[in-house]
């Protein structure tokens, strides 16, 4: 069974910030609220890194441990959905969330603050497939059209990757091979430590492309 | 009917009314579970739906999202 996934190469990431409009515009994403934003570190420093962030369907997701009435769920794809018709919109998923998924949309003159709204990973919600419903509450079902979320598949780069985990994995698993890399790479030293003894030396990774 | 009776019968009724506001209404979460999602190999709207795979057959469906996952993949595109 596939295990949907996001990942974002920030060494490709040019933050054009096509992902955030596409999926505005694909979705019907109300004035307000962005699934995705594009986060700019160090910016206007030499070197800074752009990452598309959005909801990253997490394995074991705060947001569901959270939510008081239950409305989360994953569907057998790993993807991390919710019902509308049972969010109380509280925003207690907003305070869980580490990379500030969840958004509500602020209707009214007293900032009112309406149900929770995140990434569907184009896959709709608990209203029938391709419905009429389903649009207008969660956007469009891309999955069941057999098509991977918009954001990923129009990324002019391919920073943003989408699908099925391993298949995800694989991709980036070959340009690090293609390109080298290691201790350089950004947030390597936040994953792996500052050790520079550990990364894979370029004469390495050229080889393992070869095979 | 003495008046004084009248008066205290009828702010007993009104303070009945006014308090039945005061109750409590069952809260009981009715949602049991997670709710159910159609499958996404069940198909979508036809006319958008990417060719190469059968709706209903989730073996096809699975091949033809690996397939589009691959094909972010530029560099099995330059082999």
């Amino acid at each position: 069974m596939a295990r949907m996934k996001f990942i974002c190469d920030t060494e490709r990431c040019i933050n054009c910030n096509g992902c955030v409009t596409a999926c505005k515009n694909e979705n019907e994403v109300p004035w307000g609220v962005n699934r995705r934003r594009v986060v700019t570190m160090n910016e206007g420093v030499p070197g800074e890194k752009s990452i598309s962030v959005a909801c990253m369907h997490c394995s074991d997701a705060p947001c569901m441990a959270v939510c008081p009435v239950s409305c989360f769920y994953r569907t057998p794809e790993g993807v991390v959905l919710h019902d509308k018709d049972v969010c109380i919109g509280c925003g207690y998923c907003s305070y869980a969330c580490p990379f500030g998924a969840p958004q509500f949309p602020a209707n009214g003159e007293f900032g009112l603050r309406g149900k929770m709204d995140k990434c569907t990973f184009c896959a709709g919600g608990p209203a029938p497939n391709g419905s009429e419903e389903q649009f207008k509450e969660y956007g469009r079902d891309r999955l069941a059209e057999g098509k991977l979320p918009i954001c990923a598949e129009m990324c002019s780069t391919k920073a943003l990757l989408a699908g099925d985990g391993e298949v995800v994995a694989d991709i980036l698993r070959d340009r690090v091979l293609h390109r080298g890399g290691g201790a350089e790479l950004w947030g390597w030293g936040t994953a792996y430590g500052k050790g520079e003894a550990h990364a894979p030396q370029p004469a390495a990774a050229s080889q393992g492309s070869q095979s | 009917m003495n008046p004084r009776r009248y008066l205290r019968a009828l702010a007993t009724l009104l303070a009945l009314f006014a308090l039945g506001a005061c109750g409590q209404k069952p809260q009981t979460l009715t949602q049991t579970g997670a709710p159910a999602s159609e499958a996404p190999w069940m198909g979508g709207k036809p006319a958008f739906t990417a060719s190469g795979w059968k709706v209903g057959d989730q073996a096809s469906w699975q091949r033809e999202i690996d397939r589009r996952a691959q094909a972010q993949n530029e560099y099995v595109r330059m082999r």
